[in-house]
C-alpha cells in the first residue's frame, strides 16, 4: 500500500527518528529523515516533502528557525508543518505557531499509531 | 600712737594679710579651694576673715552645683548622641531601602540603603513626595497609580500594604522591588508612614532560573519517556499482528531497557542539581583512599575502555595519605570526569589518571585524547544541560548536568577545577582538594521543601 505523500522527519533522537521511520514507511509514505535543524532544512529544500514533523530542541539549528527558513521558500511556502517536540512552555508553543506551524503537539502524549493518523488527516488522505 | 607701737601695728597688718595672700592667688586662677585660717583668739581681722571665708564657700558651691549640672547635661548628650547612632546603626542595617513620611507624605528621612536604591541622597528628598522620586509599575510594565500606590493607600486605610511592583528610576533603569508600606499610628491617628523597598531582581533570576530548570528538566525526562512509550506501544500492536521479528522486538526491548537506565540517571542527576541548587547537599566525610576510589570507577569502565582499545595511563603517587572526604562525592567526581573522557576519545585514544600531593593540596589530573572543548563552549561547560555539539553527536543521550554537578560539589567542598582543551586535541581537568579534606555538612531539610 504506498501513500504518495513524502513525509520528512526532523528530530535528534536517533530512536525516536527510528521508530517514526518504521510507522511511516509501513503505512507507505516516502520517508526523509534528518538529524538536526540544518539537515532539516537542505533536505526539504531538495526533496519538497508534503509534510513536515519538527522537533525544537536540535543541533545546529533549532526545528522553529528551520521551519521559518523553509517558509521563505517560495516552493515551500504552504508545506505543513507540524511541531512535534517535548517542550511545552507557552512561549515555545506561541513562538513555533507564530513562525507558521500548523500544528503543536507534546510527543510524550501521542504514540506511533495515533501520529500516523493525525498526520494522515491533515494530508487528507483518510 | 607712738611711732614704734604704730610700726609694730603695721607689721602685725602686714603679716595677716599675708596670710590671705595665697588663697587669693589661687582664686585668681580659678581654684577657690583655699581656706582662710581664722584664729581662735578674736581681733579686728576676724569679721573680715569670715566674711571672705563665707564668701568663698558660697563660691565653691555653686561651682560644685555648675560643675554637677555640666556633667549631668555631658551625660545626657551622650546618651542622646548614642540613641541617635542606635536609631541610624538600626535603619542603616535594615539591608532594604527605607523612607519615612509625614502625614501629608512628605518624605522626613531615607537610609542608605535607599539612597543607593534610588540613586538620590537624603537632602535632595527631604520635603519631597515619594510618588515624584520614582514610577511605581505592575508587571506588565502599566504605571501605578498616585492614588493606587501602596504608601498612599496603607496611609489611607491605616493598614499595612505589600506587594511585587517594578521601579523605573530617575535614570530610566528599571528593577523589581518587594514593598513593604506601613502607616505610622499615635493613638489611633496617622501621623506619617514608611515604606520598606527590596530589590529583588537577584531572586527574580533565581526564579526564571529554575522555571527555566523545570521546563528543560521536564524535556529531558520526556524524550526518555517517550522511546520507551513508542517501543513499547510497537510491541503491544505487534502482539498478534506478529509483523516484527523476534530479533527485532528483542531490540526493542533492550532499547526499553537502556532507556530506562538513563532516565534513572537522569532522575538521580537531577535530584543531585536540585539538591545543590537548595543548598542541602550533604557532606559526609571519612577516612578514605582517592586512589581506590579511582580504581573502582575504572574497573566499572574497564569493559568500554578494552572496547574501544583506549591507553590508561594511571599514575598514583606512593603512599597518598588518606582523606577526610566524602567517598560518594568524590566517587561522583571520578565517575563523571572519567566516564566524559572514556566517552569522549575515539578509538586508541589515551587517558590519564593521575592522583598527587602539591604543597597542601591533592593534584587529580584527568586528561584524554578526545574531541576536546571548542573555545566557544569553554565558558558553558559547568552550565546546566549544555552539551557541546560534538559530545551531543558522539553521545546522543548524555543529560548534559555532569560538569555542573562536579562543579558544585567541588565549590561546596573548597575544592577547584579547571581545564585545558584544545578541540579535536583533548581535554585535561584537574581537581584540587585540600589534604585537610572536607567539613561535614548536615542534610538539614526534609524532603517536603522540595516541594514547597
Amino acid at each position: 500500500m504506498k501513500i504518495n505523500k513524502k513525509i520528512l522527519i526532523v528530530e535528534d533522537e536517533v530512536s525516536l527518528l527510528n521508530v517514526l521511520r518504521d510507522e511511516f514507511v509501513r503505512e507507505g509514505f516516502e520517508v526523509y529523515m534528518a538529524k538536526d535543524g540544518q539537515e532539516g532544512y537542505d533536505t526539504a529544500a531538495a526533496k519538497h516533502p508534503d509534510i513536515i514533523l519538527i522537533d525544537i530542541l536540535m543541533p545546529k539549528m533549532d526545528g522553529i528557525t528551520m521551519f521559518k527558513k523553509l517558509r521563505a521558500l517560495p516552493e515551500l511556502k504552504n508545506t505543513l508543518g507540524i511541531v512535534l517536540t517535548n517542550l511545552n512552555d507557552t512561549e515555545t508553543i506561541s513562538k513555533a505557531l507564530e513562525n507558521g506551524a500548523y500544528d503543536f503537539l507534546v510527543k510524550s502524549d501521542w504514540e506511533p499509531k495515533s501520529l500516523i493518523k493525525h498526520v494522515k488527516e491533515k494530508l487528507g488522505i483518510i | 600712737m607712738p611711732a614704734n607701737l604704730t610700726n609694730k601695728y603695721k607689721k602685725s597688718v602686714e603679716k595677716k594679710l599675708a596670710a590671705l595672700r595665697p588663697v587669693f592667688a589661687r582664686a585668681l586662677l580659678g581654684d577657690f579651694t583655699g581656706h582662710i585660717d581664722i584664729p581662735e583668739k578674736d581681733d579686728e581681722f576676724t569679721e573680715l576673715y569670715v566674711g571672705l571665708e563665707t564668701i568663698l564657700e558660697v563660691i565653691r558651691k555653686q561651682l560644685n552645683q555648675a560643675q554637677r549640672q555640666d556633667a549631668e547635661l555631658k551625660d545626657k548628650f551622650h546618651e542622646l548622641e548614642f540613641q541617635n547612632l542606635q536609631n541610624e546603626a538600626i535603619l542603616e542595617s535594615l539591608g532594604d531601602g527605607l523612607l519615612v513620611v509625614d502625614e501629608r507624605e512628605q518624605i522626613l528621612v531615607i537610609n542608605k540603603q535607599m539612597e543607593t536604591l534610588l540613586k538620590q541622597n537624603l537632602k535632595a528628598v527631604t520635603g519631597k513626595n515619594p510618588a515624584d522620586i520614582f514610577i511605581l509599575e505592575d508587571e506588565n510594565g502599566k504605571s501605578i497609580l498616585p492614588s493606587q500606590r501602596p504608601l498612599r493607600v496603607a496611609m489611607a486605610t491605616g493598614k499595612k500594604v505589600s506587594g511585587r511592583y517594578y521601579i523605573t528610576k530617575h535614570d530610566g533603569a528599571k528593577f523589581p522591588v518587594e514593598i513593604i508600606s506601613t502607616p505610622l499610628l499615635l493613638s489611633g491617628t496617622i501621623i506619617g508612614g514608611t515604606e520598606i523597598l527590596r530589590d529583588i531582581t537577584q531572586e527574580m533570576a533565581i526564579d526564571k532560573a529554575k522555571s527555566e530548570f523545570v521546563s528543560l528538566a521536564s524535556h529531558q525526562l520526556r524524550t526518555p519517556l517517550t522511546v520507551i512509550k513508542w517501543r513499547a506501544s510497537q510491541l503491544l500492536d505487534s502482539w498478534e499482528a506478529k509483523d516484527i521479528t523476534g530479533a527485532s522486538r528483542k531490540k526493542f526491548v533492550e532499547e526499553i531497557y537502556r532507556t530506562n537506565q538513563r532516565m534513572i540517571e537522569l532522575v538521580n542527576a537531577i535530584l543531585n542539581v536540585s539538591k545543590i541548587d537548595l543548598g542541602t547537599l550533604a557532606i559526609e566525610p571519612e577516612q578514605v583512599n582517592l586512589q581506590h576510589i579511582a580504581e573502582e570507577v575504572l574497573n566499572e569502565l574497564a569493559f568500554q575502555i578494552k572496547e574501544k582499545k583506549l591507553h590508561l595511563d594511571s599514575r598514583f603517587d606512593i603512599g597518598l595519605p588518606l582523606v577526610n572526604a566524602d567517598p560518594n562525592l568524590m566517587r561522583v567526581i571520578f565517575q563523571n570526569l572519567l566516564t566524559n573522557s572514556v566517552k569522549y576519545t575515539p578509538v586508541e585514544g589515551k587517558i590519564i589518571c593521575d592522583i598527587k600531593v602539591e604543597r597542601d593540596n591533592f593534584l587529580i589530573t584527568i586528561a584524554d585524547t578526545g574531541c576536546g572543548i571548542p573555545l566557544k563552549d569553554q565558558e558553558k561547560i559547568y552550565d546546566k544541560f549544555h552539551r557541546t555539539e560534538a559530545a551531543k553527536k558522539i553521545d546522543p543521550n548524555g543529560n548534559g548536568l555532569g560538569m555542573y554537578i562536579v562543579k558544585s560539589i567541588i565549590d561546596e567542598v573548597g575544592g577547584k577545577i579547571w581545564f585545558n582543551s584544545q578541540e579535536g586535541e583533548g581535554t585535561s581537568f584537574f581537581v584540587s582538594l585540600p589534604l585537610s579534606g572536607m567539613k561535614r555538612k548536615e542534610e538539614t531539610k526534609q524532603l517536603t521543601e522540595l516541594f514547597k
